[in-house]
């Protein structure tokens, strides 16, 4: 049967959808379910409240191609205010959900049970394999359905709690384990996440978001200090920043909750300021100081909440004078390889610290249930100038992406007149400002031209052997005397360039100098040098030894073409009779190319990159100095 | 290094093209007036200027 009567007020109901097993009676909100041919009264369940949800029964949409009606409405609690889930039936006879979360929805689709998996094995950060896919476990929750409306599959209990889990894969992939009141044996539900543009709504069928008009100018119960809400419809919890009460904002009025410990300064961005980041304008609602305590130190950090209408809430999260723009994302787009590193679109970020964090004070508005002393653990991996953050408690995980901005960025984003306190020390994900990678690529591209221009020379250069003779001196030959200079043949030097002067002589444990003039005979030019070759060797109680060598080398600066001549002197110890014999060998080449020139200026060319590089390391050190998880 | 590269490289390029040795001993000098020149017409002296050592 599609039509009857209520069984409590006799209210006309009717079965729409052909999966519906309960009808909820908009007139006395009595479940009543389909037994056979006739209706059965089930109880009565709690009416919907106004939340900020755009649904409503019976709006129609799309998923792709299909075209859906919403005939079912649910609200679930566990005291921290009610979500809504919509039953949807579809054109094609299928049946699912759509949940809300935080301004999100998930569409999801029944996918049968998971038998086996025990609630009390499932924790957050836990890596599964549902239905060939893989996700990861960002919270395990519970909660009681405490009002519904329209069409349901089932009978609803308000009295039972029950538990899920929420798990997310790759690329919006999303689901939810339904244990229901059991501990195991979940149901499974696979789909989506989506925009609520995604879900094929026509904009005017949307019903307008509702204010939490109460809320939007409340005051403190404890100190009656005018509270401005700038996210009312999401906020859970309410830091008064006049006496630092802390204040449950879920019911849609404020509730005492406790007294917090006030801030010891003022946050440098102040509540309300409003901001110009990553193209949205952003409006700081929240600030709290979180803390860790490493060896008996306490280092704290303070976090700023932000929102925007559309794109929901995001970070700022300031340390030390450094400034890090976090992003919520999913789990399920986080590769881990716990304590080593983190891959999230196609990037690698290295383990850097795990820290055992606690929520200091608190002030302003937070779209959970924050309290002071909240213990977390908090995992932050690294490839600067962007981090992934991990932070996780018993029963949530959830994971950001970072972005390290510079002080003057949130300086000029939000206008701020103080100036915000200058860094210290090296931020985990601070990039580093004296990469190498930038003067390793002009080295690279000046070594080139370098390799090209010495090619070049080589091919252009003469490098042609002008002279060589060997000069045997005359037995009459006395040191540095008119007898010991002798004058070569004339030859030709074809091209201006440079002269490698070349000595060598078969002396041994003995010396001989060779003083050359090379003569331009054209011009009466004379180019002078002084080439001493010495060999000495012997042996003694260490065994055998040698010193000196039988050559030398000597480079002239360039000389210009034309016909020379070559006068040399020979120097050697004793007189007359040493010289006798002696003899020396002399070898000039022209326009030589200098590889020793272009090793220094290769080597030259390294002096900048490793100079970099040195800065840069010193940097990583000490970045990673201030790292538990690095193994460097 | 940008401009650090291309001072070097350029640096490089003239010491190669003009032939400058920068760690010479050398020294220079004219051949002195007496010098004669000899019977293939090459200067022929023992005396005046010595440059080198």
């Amino acid at each position: 049967m599609t039509q009857g009567q209520c069984p409590s007020c006799g209210a006309p109901v009717e079965f729409t959808a052909g999966s519906a097993q309960v009808v909820v009676c908009s007139y006395c909100q009595t479940v009543v379910a389909r037994k056979g041919a006739n209706l059965e009264a089930r109880g009565r369940i709690g009416a919907v409240v106004d939340t900020d949800s755009p649904l409503r029964l019976g709006l129609e949409g799309r998923y792709g191609k299909t075209g859906y009606r919403l005939v079912g409405h649910i609200q679930k609690d566990h005291g921290a205010g009610p979500w809504d889930e919509w039953y949807v039936q579809f054109d094609d006879e299928r049946t699912g959900w759509i949940s809300e979360s935080e301004g999100a929805f998930h569409v999801l689709f029944d996918a049968g049970m998971e038998e086996g998996l025990k609630l009390d094995d499932v924790y957050p950060g836990q890596r599964l394999h549902l239905r060939n896919r893989a996700f990861v476990v960002e919270e395990r929750g519970h909660g009681r359905v405490v009002a519904a409306a329209g069409q349901l599959p089932s009978d609803v209990d308000p009295t039972q709690d029950s538990y899920y889990v929420d798990a997310t894969g790759p690329k919006g992939v999303f689901a939810t384990l339904d244990f229901g009141t059991r501990t195991q044996d979940p149901e499974v539900f696979l789909g989506q996440r989506l925009k609520l543009e995604q879900l094929g709504i026509p904009v005017d069928q949307l019903r307008p978001r509702t204010k939490k008009v109460s809320l939007q100018q409340a005051r403190c119960t404890q100190c009656n200090g005018a509270l401005q809400l700038r996210a009312p419809d999401q906020t859970k919890r309410v830091a008064c920043p006049f006496c630092g009460a802390l204040l449950d904002a879920s019911q849609g009025k404020l509730a005492f909750l406790q007294l917090l410990e006030k801030p010891d300064h003022e946050p440098l961005i102040p509540l309300g300021a409003k901001g110009q980041l990553d193209g949205t304008e952003w409006i700081c609602i929240g600030f709290m100081v979180r803390s860790c305590t490493v060896e008996g130190t306490r280092y704290p950090w303070e976090e700023y909440l932000l929102f925007h209408k559309a794109r929901g809430f995001t970070w700022l999260m300031q340390s030390n004078g450094h400034w890090v723009y976090l992003k919520p994302i999913d789990a399920g787009d986080v590769s881990l390889v716990p304590g080593v590193a983190a891959h999230y679109e196609g990037r690698r970020y290295k383990a850097f610290q795990s820290v055992s964090t606690v929520t200091e004070t608190v002030l302003g508005e937070f779209y959970w249930e924050v309290r002071a002393g909240e213990m977390a653990q908090a995992i932050e991996y690294v490839a600067p100038p962007y981090s992934v953050n991990e932070d996780s408690t018993s029963n949530e995980i959830s994971f950001t992406h970072g972005e390290y901005l510079a002080p003057a960025v949130i300086q000029e984003a939000f206008k701020l007149k103080e100036p915000l306190p200058p860094p210290q020390g090296v931020a985990p994900s601070q990039p580093n400002p004296n990469t190498s990678v930038s003067a390793w690529k002009w080295a690279g591209i000046w070594a080139l031209a370098l390799v090209a221009l010495y090619m070049l020379i080589n091919i252009s250069s003469a490098n042609v052997g002008v002279l060589d003779m060997t000069v045997t001196l005359p037995p009459d030959a006395v040191s540095g005397q008119p007898s010991a200079i002798h004058f070569s043949e004339p030859f030709q030097i074809p091209k201006r360039g440079n002269v490698r002067a070349e000595v060598s002589a078969p002396v041994s444990n003995d010396w001989v100098g060779v003083q050359g003039d090379l003569v331009n005979q054209d011009t009466g030019e004379v180019t002078s040098f002084y080439q001493e070759v010495s060999y000495y060797s012997g042996s003694d109680s260490e065994g055998s030894w040698s010193e000196g060598g039988q050559s030398g080398t000597e480079y002239l600066s360039a000389v210009e073409p034309g016909n020379y001549v070559l006068r040399t002197t020979a120097a050697f110890t004793g007189g007359v009779q040493r010289g006798a014999g002696r003899s020396f060998r002399v070898q000039l080449t022209s326009d030589t190319p200098r590889g020793t020139w272009f090793l220094c200026a290769f080597v030259m060319l390294l002096v900048g990159p490793a100079f970099a590089f040195i800065r840069s390391s010193s940097f990583e050190s000490t970045r990673w100095a201030e790292s538990n998880l690095s193994d460097s | 290094m940008k401009y650090f590269g291309g001072l070097v490289v350029l640096l490089y390029g003239a010491m190669a093209f003009s032939g400058w040795e920068p760690f010479t001993t050398q020294e220079r000098g004219r051949v002195p007036e007496e010098a004669r020149r000899g019977p293939n017409g090459v200067f022929l002296w023992t005396g005046g200027f010595h440059g080198g050592k």
